[in-house]
């Protein structure tokens, strides 16, 4: 059997470290790893010129607006994942549920944010819900106003075949929603 | 107006109070209107809402909320959403000049 020269082997496992190291190439190590080779003018930061993405990218990674996107920038959003407006939700959002400030949301906590976003009490949460939870919008409350029209509904009264229509009242009628619960 | 429980004893947040399912008929609903009814003792006229919750979802009434519905068939009051803002003297306060002999 032939031996194996010292080239050979050096070749060899060059040639098996390969595939790992181009996967972590394009896995990118992490965002500043793949920016920083647009470097051309060697100032340690990216300019828009420099940058190889869409100007909206770019536009989302330059945090403080100077026109570069900086190693400190990067790793912001590397950290944060979505980083970016998705981050800033995120913290937002945890700071909304972490009532006494531990660091950690625990289930009441949890539950106490359902409830209180759960603006129209139906147990659930739709997307106007979520938007403004998420975004931190005061709520804008979808009830009828004073001097809106009633609703067109009728409801019909227990124990009778009596419908009302709310719409019309002969007279000021005083409303109280709510269940035994 | 009667509407979905709050705090059904099969929801994530049942009531200390008492113990109801959530309703999953208007018949039953019903029925449980009927008890609280008796059970607070209510001198007023109940309605109950549909299944589908249709009445308290036209005016964003749950869990729990106060109108003044105008006879000229206007809101008249508009309390804010419960249970914070369930605030009978707010409403008494919005009621009294619209029911007020005239002068």
């Amino acid at each position: 059997m032939r031996r194996l020269t010292p080239l050979f082997l050096i070749a060899l496992s060059l040639g098996l470290a390969a595939p790992t190291l181009l996967a972590q190439g394009r896995r990118g190590g992490n965002m500043w790893d793949r920016l920083s080779r647009r470097d051309q003018d060697k100032d340690g930061k990216i300019s828009r010129e420099e940058f190889p993405g869409a100007g909206r990218m770019f536009d989302r990674l330059d945090t403080d607006g100077d026109g570069f996107i900086t190693k400190a920038e990067a790793d912001a959003r590397s950290r944060g994942g979505r980083g970016g407006r998705g981050g800033a939700n995120t913290d937002q959002l945890i700071e909304k549920l972490d009532a006494d400030k531990s660091g950690t949301v625990d289930k009441r906590e949890w539950e106490a944010l359902f409830g209180k976003a759960d603006k129209n009490g139906d147990g659930k949460l739709d997307k106007e819900e979520l938007q403004a939870l998420l975004s931190g919008r005061d709520y804008k409350d979808p009830a009828p106003k004073v001097g809106a029209a009633i609703p067109n509904v009728s409801g019909k009264v227990r124990g009778t075949e009596q419908t009302v229509a709310l719409s019309k009242p002969k007279r000021h009628t005083v409303l109280v929603f709510g269940s035994w619960t | 107006m009667y509407t979905r429980e709050a705090h059904a004893s099969d929801g994530h947040r049942p009531a200390r109070h008492v113990e109801i399912a959530q309703p999953k008929t208007w018949e039953e609903r019903t029925d449980v209107a009927k008890r609280c009814s008796a059970a607070l003792d209510l001198k007023i006229p109940q309605l109950v809402d549909d299944m589908k919750d249709t009445i308290a979802k036209a005016f964003h009434g749950m869990p729990d909320r106060l109108f003044v519905l105008g006879a000229d068939g206007k809101i008249a009051f508009r309390g804010e959403r419960g249970p914070r803002g369930f605030d009978v003297a707010a409403m008494e306060t919005a009621l009294k000049p619209l029911v007020a002999p005239a002068k």
